[in-house]
């Protein structure tokens, strides 16, 4: 992640500096030159941002991070809670007795993925 | 002035020239390498897997009182454990030698997990079993992967290295598949497959349960006049049992007096189609390599009882996950579509056997 920024900004000071140099130079005389600097320049623009993607996609796919729960019911009323999952749970596992009298167990345990955040339209 | 442009112009028309020259030439060898280049990268990212997955079975067997010093060892030589098919020439019989190798090699994984990881306890013991099939899943598409790689190298074949190129996309959803199931294996999470055995968990929630062979749990359930003999693996270890031999069994006792015979399980489904849709269908409901289905379909044909079959569909990558919130949710439409189903094609007094076939990870009974 680190080296894709470092990545990025490098190349985008390197336009910088070309588009800089370009300004300031008297390139009256010399249109070929002046032809394969602009070209130097639009594939640098094309690399960073290429780089800017990558970096975004892969953000994505760090931060998308699965979430289990567990769904607990009771045997005799409409009683449910749902809490995050716990190390040695397992479905239909009795964890206690229900305020009505009924036993409590694991009805459920299941996993979401957070939704991918909408994408710029570039990037589609 | 105009001289240097002019220079300047045959200059770029003589490089332009050669250009087009290369790329007629070598285009063939340029599309070659670039094919390279990109198996290169994803046999790498299959190799760093295959070092994950060993690093993950020689921690959890660490974490399980293994003593052993050249454990990385007898890891490489789990990781490559195969199991030889069994002759198909003479087909006489060829269901009860798979039958045979497939038990042989359940027994041996056993052993070795049990030498392996001696402090882990049965449900452990068979959650391990279930990362090590994983692991060797993920090692043989990279063993297979660098093999055409190496063989479309050394051969300069054109053919092999593109046919392997255009397998990758298909090939690495697999191997993605079992190598992120490693991690739910390792934590006993229920699996997407596990719909099978939750449905019949909840059909036999309140009723005795009665542990037969093969890791395989049955329940007698009074429904509505009718006799439910529910089936499932012995969870809530990772298990599949064998439902065939039980249900072999059960129709034997009962003189074939069964007057139906519903399976669930848990069935690819096709890109496009929505995950958690049940579909109603007629036949024997398990992917097991041969054995169970051959008995179910063998006993229900010989005493003609009508095989209905349930599927939640499902995406590779969910059925060898975690269970997702809409698999899990199915699980109570299953339930209710099999007791319509018994209402609508069973009177009562009939004995109907109900099995929910799938790996029983992280569901109890």
């Amino acid at each position: 992640m680190r080296k894709e920024a470092l990545r990025t900004f490098l190349l985008s000071a390197l336009i910088a500096f070309l588009l800089t140099f370009m300004l300031f130079t008297p390139w009256e005389q010399d249109k070929e030159a002046r032809l394969f600097f602009k070209l130097i320049i639009l594939l640098l623009m094309l690399t960073v941002l290429l780089s800017y993607v990558q970096s975004i996609k892969q953000a994505e796919r760090i931060k998308r991070v699965e979430l289990t729960y567990t769904v607990i019911r009771c045997s005799n009323c409409n009683y449910k809670l749902e809490r995050e999952y716990r190390e040695g749970d397992f479905v239909f596992k009795r964890v206690g007795i229900c305020q009505c009298g009924g036993s409590l167990y694991i009805d459920m345990i299941y996993t979401i993925k957070p939704q991918r955040p909408s994408k710029p339209w570039l990037l589609r | 002035m105009n001289g240097s442009v002019e220079q300047w112009s045959s200059i770029y028309y003589m490089l332009s020239l050669l250009a087009f020259m290369f790329l007629i030439l070598f285009n063939q060898r340029i599309q070659v390498i670039m094919w390279l280049m990109n198996i290169t990268r994803v046999l790498k990212k299959l190799e760093r897997m295959v070092d994950e997955c060993r690093s993950t079975l020689i921690n959890t067997m660490r974490k399980y009182g293994c003593t052993l010093e050249d454990l990385n060892y007898t890891i490489n030589e789990l990781l490559e454990f195969y199991v030889i098919e069994p002759v198909e020439r003479d087909p006489f019989g060829v269901i009860r030698r798979l039958e045979h190798l497939i038990n042989l090699q359940r027994g041996k994984f056993r052993e070795i997990v049990g030498r392996l990881a001696p402090k882990a306890d049965d449900v452990t013991r068979k959650n391990i079993e279930n990362m090590i099939e994983a692991s060797i899943a993920v090692n043989t598409l990279y063993r297979i992967v660098r093999h055409f790689f190496i063989l479309g190298k050394k051969t300069k074949s054109m053919l092999i290295i593109a046919q392997l190129e255009m397998a990758l996309p298909y090939i690495m959803r697999f191997a993605e598949a079992y190598f992120n199931a490693i991690k739910v294996f390792s934590q006993g999470k229920p699996l997407g497959d596990g719909i099978g055995p939750l449905v019949a968990g909840k059909l036999m929630l309140n009723a005795e349960k009665k542990v037969v062979k093969d890791d395989t749990v049955i329940a007698e359930v009074p429904f509505e006049g009718r006799r439910l003999i529910v089936i499932k693996a012995l969870g809530p270890g990772g298990e599949v049992g064998k439902p065939g031999k039980v249900i072999e069994e059960l129709v034997e006792e009962n003189g074939g007096k069964v007057a139906r015979i519903i399976m669930i399980d848990a069935a690819l489904k096709l890109e496009g189609e929505k995950s958690g849709d049940v579909v109603e269908g007629i036949g024997a409901a398990i992917g097991d390599p041969g054995p169970e289905k051959f008995r179910i379909e063998e006993v229900a044909t010989r005493y003609n009882i009508p095989l209905d079959a349930i599927i939640i569909k499902e995406s590779l990558e969910e059925a060898v996950g975690a269970m997702k919130k809409e698999i899990a949710e199915a699980a109570q439409r299953v339930v209710d579509r099999v007791k319509e189903l018994i209402r609508e094609r069973t009177k009562e007094g009939d004995i109907v056997i109900v099995a929910g076939i799938g790996n029983t990870m992280g569901i109890g009974q």
